[in-house]
């Protein structure tokens, strides 16, 4: 018996030692990705990772990076946070990665920002929301380049007060921090915009929720004239689909149809909804026109909607952060991309120096039963919101500064 | 006599290795054995009742999750030491163990196996719920303090000192673990595994003795947890969730309950192997299940009782070939 042991733990101690030799090559540099690969969520990393190779198939086109080609290294965070820890110390110690990106899941982003200044690496969320990772837990290797939740509802928030008579309102979410960060900030936000909205009810159902006919039936008897929902994936496409079918015609305000996966199943039953995002396809504009048609022709004929658009502009402009510090290394392109302005396909998109939370403007899309995106209903942009009309103040996103 | 001394030379051989191996692998790696060791443990822990009690729990997650919780809240709300942090985690997953350990240890198959499973879900439940304390899914966060000995400072930020750390406790807790084996309960738990009614009828308290085990059991995971949470620097529900409490059943199983360090081989294994194949290829899960279906029906007793038949099969073919 004790001879399996030491051969066992022996032998085990080799492999990690035969593992454990680092190669990397001086023409290339690696931009590390630690995105779900696998389980519920796979298809949601994918995406992501579409829209970081469509920019970094770009830049390579253009020379690459600072006469180096990028090279991806991805690895599958599992969508647990531990593990996103565990491949991100991986990404930075063994393949020397200059960034590690991820934006499917804000709890493995939170998890690995809180990782980063000890890897003194920078975190890269492309697309990752909750308001905690630039704010109450904020730290000056964490970067990000989409809207927080407090940003995005305000957007929709602008919207309903100022553009619609509805004054009556319903807030249904997911029971985490995601769903508490959209009721908080949609409640606060409303206040500003049309102070005599009501918040006719507020419920918090579990994520994967199979049967909204209780929520639709709480919906229809409150006499809410539209409702919010931060809900993604199916939760998303349950409720639109479900309320439909239970008769629920008023307008639903959400943060992720513009998911071609969503929509592609929601289809005829988005009608009535609208969405905000920082970009959504279909921008009659001739930078949009140029911002989709260059995606297009780097991402092998994808079109850039939801997180493949959002993964798409954040590694655009940490390339570009890169270029102006002229540098990999880490403290360089922190002072860089601070206060950094971009020119995103809508306008200005800059990084505040403060929280490291780009501020920029917004887009208010609603149902479109054809596009030249996708053979399925989709959505088309109605209006643009200003950056200032939509910005959530340090204050306001719980930002504390960082102490080591 | 000259057994027992080379087995302890073998022991000190693989701590000697373990003291050097900062210095043979990269830091990347040594993450890794880190998260062997601390896994090791709570391997460990459960096979307490897997391996040498006989009994299939699908709830020990619990207590890795509540040991990882005590630690957290305790250093990071009361400005606790770590190691006094780590050690009430470990009683906080003994006082858990014995609270439901009052009501498991009497059941014994599929009762005991759904009641631990149910327990383990009322965890996961009100630490997901009870979002003022636990954070909720999005857990809690903080930095792992440093280690003050009586005014001498140890920075435990960065990767070596932490190892050593983690080593320390992990030696420990497996000499810990180790005596039990041979002490009279440690026996009396093999006993119960093999014939519970006979060691009642000469006289054991049965219950009592499952009892401690389970709380030590329980103990063990804690120790586990509070480590696991100081590592990663946060905690969540994925501590307590399915996922884990079905993950160290596997170390357990891979490595083979049979033996004492099989649960050691089997964590060190599955980590590398998810660690791996997660790297190299997408569909890593699909290889990860077959690789341990196959694994059940060739190796039923892990990779420890499969190295052990190998062994005996080659002796058997040795000691026949010089037969006359």
């Amino acid at each position: 018996m004790k001879r399996t042991i030491f051969g066992g733990i022996v032998g085990m101690m080799g492999i990690c030692l035969l593992l454990g030799t680092v190669v990397w090559s001086a023409d290339t540099v690696n931009f590390g990705v630690c995105e779900i690969r696998s389980g519920a969520f796979k298809d949601n990393g994918d995406r992501t990772i579409w829209g970081i190779e469509a920019a970094v198939n770009e830049a390579n086109s253009k020379g690459g990076l600072l006469g180096k080609k990028i090279e991806l290294v991805i690895e599958d965070n599992q969508g647990k946070g531990e593990i996103g820890v565990q491949k991100a110390k991986k990404l930075v110690m063994q393949d020397n990665c200059v960034v590690v990106i991820q934006g499917s899941s804000s709890g493995v982003g939170g998890a690995i920002g809180q990782a980063m200044p000890r890897l003194k690496r920078i975190y890269l969320d492309t697309n990752a929301e909750a308001m905690d990772i630039t704010g109450k837990n904020f730290n000056p290797y964490v970067f990000r380049t989409c809207l927080n939740a407090g940003m995005h509802v305000k957007a929709l928030a602008h919207y309903f007060g100022k553009k619609t008579q509805y004054r009556k309102v319903f807030l249904i979410n997911q029971d985490y921090s995601w769903g508490y960060d959209v009721a908080k900030y949609y409640e606060a936000a409303i206040k500003q915009f049309a102070p005599n909205t009501q918040v006719v009810g507020k419920e918090f159902h579990q994520v994967f929720n199979k049967d909204f006919a209780p929520y639709v039936s709480k919906i229809t008897a409150s006499g809410a004239d539209y409702v919010i929902s931060g809900n993604w994936g199916t939760d998303l496409t349950q409720l639109v689909v479900q309320s439909r079918k239970l008769g629920m015609k008023i307008p639903i305000g959400a943060t992720f149809l513009d998911d071609d996966g969503v929509m592609n199943i929601a289809r005829e039953a988005a009608e009535g909804c609208i969405q905000a995002n920082m970009y959504i396809l279909g921008i009659d504009s001739d930078k949009a026109r140029a911002f989709e048609d260059t995606f297009h022709k780097y991402s092998g004929g994808k079109w850039p909607s939801f997180v493949i658009m959002e993964a798409y502009i954040g590694t655009k402009m940490f390339i570009e952060a890169v270029r102006k510090a002229g540098s990999f290394d880490t403290d360089k392109i922190i002072k860089a991309f601070e206060g950094m302005t971009w020119d995103g396909p809508i306008g200005p998109i800059t990084m505040r120096p403060e929280d490291h939370q780009a501020q920029m403007p917004a887009v208010i899309a609603e149902y479109a039963s054809k596009t030249k995106y996708y053979d399925f209903p989709y959505l088309k942009p109605i209006m643009t919101i200003p950056a200032s009309e939509i910005s959530v103040s340090l204050e306001e996103s719980g930002w504390k500064p960082y102490k080591e | 006599m000259r057994g027992s001394r080379f087995g302890w030379i073998r022991i000190a051989l693989v701590i000697l290795v373990l003291l050097v191996l900062p210095k043979l692998i990269s830091e990347y790696r040594l993450n890794l054995v880190i998260t062997m060791m601390i896994y090791s443990i709570f391997a460990l822990s459960y096979n307490l009742l897997f391996g040498q009690g006989g009994l299939l729990s699908f709830g020990h997650a619990a207590y890795f999750g509540f040991g990882a919780y005590a630690t957290v809240i305790l250093v990071k709300q009361l400005a606790m030491p770590l190691p006094l942090g780590i050690l009430l985690g470990g009683l906080a997953g003994a006082f858990l163990g014995l609270a439901f350990g009052v009501f498991v240890v009497r059941m014994r198959g599929v009762p005991f196996a759904l009641l631990t499973l149910a327990f383990n879900q009322l965890i996961y439940v009100t630490a997901e719920k009870w979002r003022a304390v636990t954070g909720g899914e999005d857990g809690i966060a903080f930095i792992r303090p440093n280690l003050n000995l009586g005014g001498w400072e140890i920075d435990l930020w960065g990767t070596l000192n932490w190892y050593y750390f983690v080593l320390l406790v992990t030696l420990i807790c497996v000499g810990c673990l180790w005596y039990l084996t041979l002490t009279p309960l440690g026996r009396l738990n093999l006993c119960m595994r093999e014939n519970e009614d006979r060691a009642r009828f000469i006289g054991y308290n049965t219950y009592a003795s499952r009892l401690i085990i389970y709380i030590l059991s329980g103990f063990f995971a804690g120790v586990a947890g509070g480590l696991a949470a100081a590592f990663q620097e946060f905690v969540t529900t994925t501590f307590i969730n399915l996922d884990k409490a079905t993950d160290v059943l596997m170390m357990t199983f891979i490595g083979g309950g049979g033996t004492f360090f099989g649960p050691v081989i089997g964590s060190c294994a599955l980590i590398l192997i998810n660690d791996l194949l997660s790297t190299w290829m997408e569909r890593w899960a699909i290889v990860q299940g077959l690789l341990f279906i196959l694994l059940v029906l060739y190796a039923p007793n892990g990779l420890s009782g499969l190295y052990r038949s190998i062994r005996e099969r080659w002796a058997k073919q040795k000691t026949g070939a010089t037969q006359p």
